[in-house]
């Protein structure tokens, strides 16, 4: 423990599953907080004076570990990162003490305009100079490790020359940053870009995981093929919690996040959901044959 | 060359979903990158047309989500979000309404609906800060009072309409289920209206104002001291109770904690 004295609740993100903190919810959680192990919110939903949602995750982050992810940092971005907007993170981090700190390998801002998605960077070496300088920047500003997480694309860039678990990896070892391993995107990427799911999650980098992301996807029809979207409106399907066990025999236990952001159901099922992660974390434990650790932060696993 | 390529998909971003692909995307081939690329435009335009309709609820369920769709797409193509934050996305909306001709035609309070969602959005995120105490202004001693000066809570607004009941239209949609046809608005009062917004327990409040309130609270909140204030009130509602206003001003949390006194002899008014 850090013996910090803001440190109200508990500190350090587990090693169970947690589920995002989302606004239909909010009243469940402040009743009484359901059996979960931590919670994660999108930074950028927080970054208020004040008010009822503020005072909501504050609350909540009494009872239970907090993480909080971000969507709109945009570490990709050429023009490099907003100092406005690392500073009104570090407020909000200082003000609730976040036991994770996550953001995204990709970009959603050019020319100060917020795209509000998460567009593919090409993988080239001056992309990677690019994003390094700002993920140390990034955690330079908020004095503490953050998690980048791997995307979920659609298409290619001409100029990449990189493989992308390289890239990231890279990222990995030039900023001492850890690594979000978000396997639905893995699995829709793959889909997408035609590469094996396995061969990516094999070069990535397990030792650097500080957390996993599972998420359920769509699936359309574009152009008379079927394209995986990542729209994090359903449940987890089976391949994905079979790359989630793959993950885990490769990391260890580490804290796993059920996402969900659209059509967001009753709490139960994201509960229900969470059970079955907590499982995969056991059993990936009892595989390696050694009780879990009872937390897991970013500094403890550098 | 990054920067080139962020500027070029940006832009391309933002352009009508008929428009080309920029260059240098693979998917295959240039049609497989084509519509890759377009997961991307409506993810964009949805997502942040989706945002406004968030903070923009009355206008969305009175024009209906139709119209709402393509207006809300047509200020997303002309004025994106200048920072990563959805809460502040919107505050040039209002502008942007009272600027459409075919929306303020069919809608002509459009604009005045939107500007006072957009102070409900700014309250319901503003600062938290204490409110003026009702013991704070009982210790005034009452010689002081013509010349007391109030300051506006970070979370309360003050929205004028001069020809629309935008309170009452407020309410009306607020009550209306979702529907992508406009709302069918009848028996409103004739008139404008004036409402104040506050978030004292929590939830951002609407109070509808009547004409002495409407104008001691703009006077006040323009920095008038209480005498000036109190004359211009009771020029516009005779009758006027300073007391009942100051009450419901302090029950509401209108008012700041910190008070101050206006240097001139009597508050600045001539008896």
């Amino acid at each position: 423990m850090s013996g910090n004295e803001h440190a109200e609740g508990p500190g350090p993100v587990p090693a169970r599953a947690g589920i995002g903190l989302r606004h239909p919810h909010v009243q469940a959680f402040l009743d009484g907080p359901p059996a979960i192990g931590w919670v994660e919110v999108h930074s950028e939903n927080y970054l208020a004076g004040g008010g009822l949602r503020l005072a909501a995750l504050e609350r909540i982050r009494r009872d239970l570990p907090l993480s909080c992810h971000g969507v709109g940092l945009s570490l990709g971005s050429a023009e490099g990162l907003d100092p406005a907007h690392l500073a009104v993170l570090r407020r909000l981090f200082d003000r609730v003490e976040p036991g994770l700190v996550s953001e995204h390998v990709s970009w959603s801002v050019s020319g100060g305009v917020y795209y509000n998605d998460l567009l593919p960077l090409p993988l080239t070496d001056e992309a990677l100079d690019v994003i390094v300088r700002n993920v140390d920047r990034a955690q330079e500003a908020f004095g503490r490790r953050i998690l980048v997480e791997n995307p979920s694309t659609y298409l290619d860039l001409s100029d990449s020359r990189i493989p992308e678990p390289e890239f990231i990896g890279e990222i990995v070892r030039r900023t001492g940053c850890g690594l979000l391993l978000d396997v639905n995107n893995i699995h829709v990427s793959a889909h997408n870009r035609g590469f094996h799911a396995a061969d990516y999650l094999a070069a990535l980098p397990a030792a650097a995981v500080g957390e996993i992301h599972i998420a359920g996807h769509a699936r359309r029809e574009i152009g008379g093929e079927t394209v995986l979207i990542d729209d994090h409106g359903s449940r987890v399907i089976a391949d994905v919690w079979r790359l989630l066990d793959a993950a885990l025999a490769r990391t260890g236990p580490v804290p796993v996040l059920v996402e969900w952001d659209t059509d967001i159901p009753e709490l139960s099922v994201l509960l229900a959901e969470a059970e079955t992660a907590d499982a995969a974390i056991q059993s990936a434990t009892a595989r390696r044959g050694a009780p879990a650790p009872a937390t897991r932060s970013p500094a403890h696993a550098a | 060359m990054l920067r080139e390529l962020q500027d070029r998909m940006a832009r391309s971003l933002l352009e009508d979903f008929k428009a080309p692909p920029p260059a240098g995307l693979v998917a295959g081939d240039a049609a497989r990158a084509a519509a890759r690329f377009m997961i991307h435009r409506g993810n964009v335009v949805e997502s942040l047309a989706n945002a406004l309709g968030h903070t923009f609820p009355a206008v969305k369920a009175v024009c209906g989500e139709r119209n709402f769709r393509v207006l809300a797409a047509a200020h997303v193509r002309a004025a994106p979000p200048a920072r990563p934050q959805l809460m502040s996305y919107g505050g040039d909306f209002p502008a942007f309404v009272a600027g459409h001709a075919s929306a303020m035609n069919d809608f002509p309070f459009l604009a005045d609906l939107a500007r006072l969602e957009w102070a409900m959005n700014e309250a319901y995120y503003a600062d938290d800060a204490p409110a003026l105490a009702p013991e704070t202004l009982a210790a005034i001693p009452e010689e002081r009072l013509p010349a007391l000066k109030f300051t506006l809570h970070p979370a309360a607004r003050l929205v004028f309409c001069e020809k629309f009941p935008i309170h009452a239209i407020w309410s009306a949609a607020g009550a209306a289920a979702a529907s992508p046809d406009p709302l069918i608005l009848t028996d409103l009062p004739q008139g404008g209206e004036a409402v104040l917004v506050t978030r004292k327990f929590g939830p951002v409040e609407l109070f509808k104002l009547d004409a002495g309130e409407t104008v001691f609270l703009g006077s006040a909140a323009a920095g008038a001291p209480l005498a000036k204030a109190l004359a211009e009130a009771e020029a516009a509602e005779p009758g006027f109770e300073l007391s009942a206003a100051l009450a419901a001003a302090l029950s509401r949390g209108v008012f700041g904690a910190e008070v101050s006194f206006d240097p001139s002899p009597h508050g600045g008014v001539t008896c």
